[in-house]
This record gives C-alpha cells, structure tokens and sequence, in this order.
C-alpha cells in the first residue's frame, strides 16, 4: 500500500464517507451538523497513513 | 472528483510531458521528488506572475491564493472568513465579538499580503505547494503535526456534538495552549540551537531560529 494508492483513494473514500454520513442524517439517525468531524478524523488519518507509507512516485 | 492525469488547464499550465506533470490533488501530498521538480503552482512561467494583481485579487476571501494556483488554502481562507462571519453573526463571542471583529480585519490585511508575497516567490522562481505557510505538510517528519492537529480537532468537535463532552466547560481551559505553545516553541528552540545544521522547515523551528 503505498503512498500513490493512498493519494487514489482519499477522494472516493471522503466521498463514501460523507455519503454515509448524510443517510444517517437521512434516515433519521444523528443529525450530519453533529456528525460532520468524523470527515476531519477521516482525513487526518489519511495525512498520517501517508506519512507512514512508503513514497515511492 | 477529477480523475489523476486529467486535462490541465492550457490557459495557466504550458504544455509538457505527462510524467512531470502534478496533479493538483496529488502535489500536496506527495514529496518534493527534486528541487527541481514542479508542483502544481510552480508550473506557470516566472514572467507571467503579477504579485500586484495578486495583491488585489487577495483582498476578495480566497481568490488571491487561487490565483497562485493554491486551491486548497483558497478553500481553507473562504471557511476561515465564513467562520469569522458566522462566530459574529450568531452570537456565539459571547461579549468577545470585538476581538473576534479585529481577528477578522486582521485575516482580511492578511490574506492580500500573504498572495503577494506568494507572488513574488514564484516570480522568483521558486515553487509553492499548495499549502505553503498554512500547513506544515512537507515539514519535518519527526512529528505529524498537521494530521495530529486534524484528527485532535475532529474529535473534539464529534465528542461535542454528541455531548459527551461539554465544550463550554473545557473552554474554561484554553490557556493552557498557550502554555502547551511555548512549551513547543522552547523545545524548538533547543534543537535548532543544538544542532544549527538541521535547519527544520516546521513554522515553530524556523520561528525560533529566526528569532536568535
């Protein structure tokens, strides 16, 4: 897993996490206004997993 | 989301090989592999660059910085005003709104300046990540700061909104940061000066060699 893979899938998995987010919010669940950090931590997560991964461009 | 590789634009990139070419979503992340390798924002010619267009351009929230090819940071300026707007307009300084109003005039001088000098960097010729002076993404790699203040930050926004914790009650606490800053700054400043060489790249290092 290295950082070019990373870099590929950040995108699409902010995207499915915000789409789950938002159906949570849809069907009645947490409201996305109180859910909306879990996006940060995604990301913050993804910077930090692509320090430790190796970078090989 | 765009595709990696996808069209650039031929009005402010020239045209050049594939390989070289940075996608956006890609140049902040991946390490500078030459110094002379370009990312994203270097790839307009030096001589194209107005730093006095960028200037003017900056005093409108983000577009300065999107004018330097910066789009991230161009975003990060536009919720940063739209934070300062919104803390003003609901009510949430809680009597504080006169700092909060000089912070946001204070921003608003910032950001024209801080397109200008940009500017002039890459009038120089040097490259600009998108994400210079705002995130240390490409600093030192002793310590994650930027992907350690994000997830700090998103949990203590979740754990909010879920009321597990009660914000206003630990706002009582905030100088502790202050005293966490210097903290940091002190063992900044131990290192450069312990080891002069090592010139680290993070803001609080480079702040405290600076200041010697």
């Amino acid at each position: 897993m290295n950082g070019n893979f990373l870099c590929a899938i950040r995108g699409p998995i902010l995207m499915i996490t915000l789409g789950v987010l938002l159906s949570i919010d849809q069907f009645g669940g947490v409201s996305f206004a109180r859910t909306w950090p879990v996006l940060l931590i995604v990301f913050g997560l993804f910077k930090l997993a692509e320090r430790a991964a190796p970078r090989n461009v | 989301m765009t595709p990696p590789m996808s069209m650039p634009n031929p009005e402010t990139v020239p045209p050049m090989d594939a390989s070289s070419y940075a996608n956006p979503y890609t140049a902040p992340t991946a390490p500078p592999p030459m110094p002379g390798a370009q990312s994203y924002a270097g790839q307009v010619s030096p001589s194209q660059v107005s730093p006095g267009l960028a200037f003017g351009l900056g005093l409108i929230p983000g577009v300065g910085a999107i004018y330097n090819g910066q789009y991230a940071k161009g975003l990060t300026h536009v919720v940063i005003f739209g934070l300062f707007i919104s803390i003003l307009d609901s009510g949430a300084a809680h009597g504080y709104e006169p700092l909060v109003a000089l912070l946001m005039a204070g921003f608003c001088c910032y950001m024209p300046f801080e397109a200008y000098h940009t500017a002039l960097r890459r009038q120089r010729g040097e490259t600009e990540d998108e994400f210079s002076s705002l995130l240390p993404v490409h600093g030192s790699s002793r310590f994650p700061v930027a992907p350690v203040v994000l997830i700090a930050l998103g949990t203590i926004f979740l754990l909010h909104n879920l009321d597990i914790l009660d914000f206003e009650r630990w706002l009582r606490y905030w100088p502790v940061l202050l005293i966490a800053l210097g903290a940091y700054m002190l063992v900044a400043r131990m290192n450069t000066s312990g080891s002069s060489g090592s010139r680290s790249a993070r803001s609080g290092a480079r702040d405290a060699g600076g200041e010697q």
